[in-house]
């Protein structure tokens, strides 16, 4: 039997968030785990005139990181468990919407395959040539 | 052995889960762990004639 079923994704793990921005485009770069600091207590994030902002987040990508005259960039797990953005209105033009976006899939990639990990479960991650929108895939194969 | 594919849409919030192969409802069971894994699954759909390749037995006959 074979079914077929639609996910909603939220960001929630982590681990996934972390891995998920080692996957994404910085202004001044590759994002690598170096360039990210993560805290149990969320701390205040830094403007760009090295002041201390009320924003406070759990995963920070410093400004220096972000992009000249940046402002931090933060992800703070809010109550329902669920990481939410902090990203200021000049860094928006760049970390913008599409930016978000293709992070949220990075972080249902990672994720799943951080699942597959967990149980032990080998997976091919490729790109059918045959779909136009070039949408990531995972294939795995279940005892 | 049964198969688990999932295709990533780029708006960030859609994954589509689509498996075969499986015997019975191991279908659902045994990768409900991505849904776990992942967020909130729409209800399932099934097909067990989804990824059959070869037409069944008795319609061969016919030919």
């Amino acid at each position: 039997m074979s079914h077929y079923l639609n996910i909603k994704t939220k960001i929630t793990n982590g681990q996934g968030l972390l891995r998920a921005l080692c996957r994404m485009q910085l202004r001044t770069g590759q994002c690598t785990m170096q360039k990210i600091e993560t805290h149990e207590e969320a701390k205040n994030l830094i403007g760009y005139q090295n002041d201390v902002r009320n924003d406070k987040a759990n995963v920070i990508i410093r400004r220096r990181h972000v992009g000249n005259a940046s402002n931090d960039i933060g992800f703070v797990k809010v109550k329902n468990g669920t990481f939410e953005s902090i990203i200021s209105e000049y860094d928006s033009t760049y970390y913008n919407t599409e930016w978000q976006a293709k992070l949220n899939t990075f972080y249902g990639i990672e994720t799943a395959k951080m699942a597959f990990e967990a149980k032990k479960i080998p997976y091919k991650e490729f790109i059918d040539p045959n779909d136009k929108e070039k949408r990531v895939r995972l294939l795995a194969e279940i005892n | 052995m049964g198969q688990v594919i999932m295709v990533f849409d780029w708006d960030g919030e859609t994954v589509h889960k689509e498996t075969k192969g499986f015997t019975g409802k191991k279908c659902v069971t045994k990768t409900k762990f991505l849904e776990d894994a992942l967020g909130t699954a729409s209800d399932p759909k099934f097909n067990s004639d989804a990824f059959r390749e070869e037409p069944k037995e008795e319609y061969k006959n016919l030919n």
